[in-house]
């Protein structure tokens, strides 16, 4: 039976189910949307409450999928909140400021949580072409745009432009990969 | 490897999504998000495919922390910045581009090549050119001219491409092809020049034919020594940059004692060739001039003297132009071996933490 249906039925444990299966990602797409990090979890503590409380209100008709539904609701949270803070001035403690965009989430802090990532992504950029990882280096790091790049490198703006597409999905597979084989992990690549 | 083999399908790479995951098409899109590309509907659709997809969800996770440390671990920018990829933006980068990347240089040299031949046809015949002109300048324009910039075009070709496969007889090829084609310019313009003198001189004149030849045996070693032994070094630098021999290459460049050039690769230093341009500038002057005092006057002096004009200085334009290009050049490698080897240094002081 869907998960809705039993939280729709009353049972508290489909609640806390539903809240461990969309918290974190409600967490994680309000912060890729903008809001501060120490937010986020409020957001999205908001959006899970709505939502349950209406599914236990019949108010959730199936007239399209769960997640389209959430996403809904959660697009209206984040424009209220937007709304409201454009309203108020609050001061932010700057210890909240000076963390940055960093360490945000409690989603991606498991991952960041070991200290190996940085060789892992040490690892998976040296698989890459010099070329690729070059143009990664000079468009994700240094914001250079295509068309900025494309002189530097002698390549024509719409050759450079692919290259970056192919060089971040081949980062993307080269993480994955390293997920997939944790023990291949070495602390540094240059005690070899 | 199995990168390698991704690459090679451009598009699945791109489009390759989580194995989990029911739909190939977010992959790509997966990629744009953790990158923050893509428009709002684009985000929209992948943020409400990720409250569904548990693979895409992981591999999300993941992949959002690597972009972040990515862009925000100073150390590991720091080890990024090795010599290879400061190699793709300097001089080592270009060896698989056509010519090693010099096409254009070695493109205009050619064409001042091949114009040597080509006004050396017309005025061995320019003291009768009532007869032998029209004709002449046919030869001259039609086939000479374009045989010459082909042939040696293919030359440096051929050098090009055994080098950047790391074999060191390039150079020796690329000498051959300019010495056929100069024997193939030479037996064909002796079907056309009369084998009698034409120029008209107080002094016993060379037959038209001879003269032709020793024209080119003025040629042909300029081209060797400007052109295809400083190009041959050319390429030979870049592929060391390229398997990263950085500090051999600038010991060498800055001329130290215990530095030794490559296998197969005569190293000519800027100022060997230009105390032999200057050489040559000087003995061309007494020769021209000496050409000029034991000329006869005939109706087309004009034309001769002209033309001979026009050939030396095409001569010390193709001379000076190759010695700038080759200056320029090493240069530019002596830059790109200081770069990578500053980066190595600070790579090594700074390990990744």
């Amino acid at each position: 039976m869907d998960l809705w249906k039993k939280m729709a039925g009353g049972e508290d444990e489909a609640v806390a189910r539903f809240c461990d299966r969309y918290r974190s990602r409600l967490e994680f797409i309000c912060y890729k949307r903008g809001v501060p990090r120490h937010e986020c979890s409020d957001l999205a503590q908001e959006v899970i409450a709505a939502a349950a409380c209406q599914i236990q209100n019949h108010k959730f008709r199936e007239e399209s999928s769960l997640e389209t539904w959430l996403m809904g609701i959660l697009r209206n949270r984040i424009a209220d909140y937007w709304r409201r803070k454009s309203r108020q001035v609050t001061c932010v403690p700057l210890e909240i400021v000076s963390d940055g965009d960093g360490d945000c989430l409690a989603a991606a802090a498991i991952v960041e949580s070991e200290a190996e990532l940085p060789t892992m992504v040490h690892q998976a950029l040296a698989t890459l072409p010099e070329e690729h990882r070059f143009l990664l280096i000079l468009s994700a790091i240094e914001g250079y745009t295509a068309r900025e790049i494309a002189p530097l490198v002698g390549r024509s703006e719409g050759r450079v432009g692919a290259l970056i597409a192919e060089a971040k999905a081949m980062f993307r597979i080269a993480i994955r990969r390293s997920e997939e084989n944790p023990g291949s992990r070495r602390l540094n690549p240059r005690d070899e | 490897m199995a990168l390698r083999a991704l690459k090679s399908t451009g598009r699945e790479v791109l489009r390759a999504a989580s194995p989990d995951c029911c739909n190939p098409e977010h992959g790509a899109r997966m990629t744009r998000y953790c990158f923050g590309e893509g428009g709002e509907q684009e985000r929209s659709d992948f943020e409400e495919h990720l409250l569904q997809c548990d693979g895409c969800w992981r591999e999300v996770q993941c992949l959002e922390a690597s972009v972040r440390i990515f862009r925000t671990h100073r150390d590991l920018q720091c080890a990024l910045w090795t010599p290879g990829v400061i190699g793709v933006l300097g001089i080592s980068g270009r060896l698989g581009r056509l010519l090693g990347g010099h096409f254009w240089s070695l493109f205009v040299a050619s064409i001042l090549y091949a114009l040597l031949f080509a006004l050396s046809l017309v005025f061995e015949v320019a003291c009768d050119f009532d007869h032998f002109g029209r004709s002449a300048w046919y030869v001259a324009v039609l086939a000479i001219f374009p045989g010459v910039v082909l042939s040696s075009l293919a030359g440096l070709a051929l050098d090009w491409t055994w080098t950047v496969r790391a074999q060191t007889r390039g150079l020796w090829v690329s000498v051959l092809v300019a010495c056929l084609s100069v024997g193939l310019v030479v037996i064909g313009a002796a079907q056309f020049l009369p084998d009698h003198p034409i120029t008209l001189m107080r002094v016993q004149a060379y037959p038209a034919q001879a003269a032709y030849l020793k024209d080119t045996l003025y040629y042909l070693p300029l081209w060797v020594l400007f052109a295809l032994i400083p190009f041959h070094a050319v390429l030979t630098f870049q592929r060391q940059l390229k398997n990263g021999h950085h500090r051999t290459v600038l010991s060498l460049l800055s001329g130290a004692r215990d530095a030794f050039s490559p296998r197969g690769c005569p190293y000519l230093k800027v100022w060997h060739l230009a105390v032999l341009l200057v050489t040559a500038t000087l003995a061309s002057f007494y020769l021209t001039s000496n050409l000029f005092d034991n000329l006869r006057p005939t109706p087309h002096m004009n034309l001769f003297i002209s033309l001979v004009q026009t050939r030396t200085l095409c001569y010390f334009a193709l001379g000076v132009g190759l010695l700038f290009w080759y200056a320029h050049t090493l240069n530019e490698i002596k830059r790109e071996c200081v770069a990578a080897l500053s980066v190595a240094l600070s790579v090594q002081r700074q390990p990744m933490t």
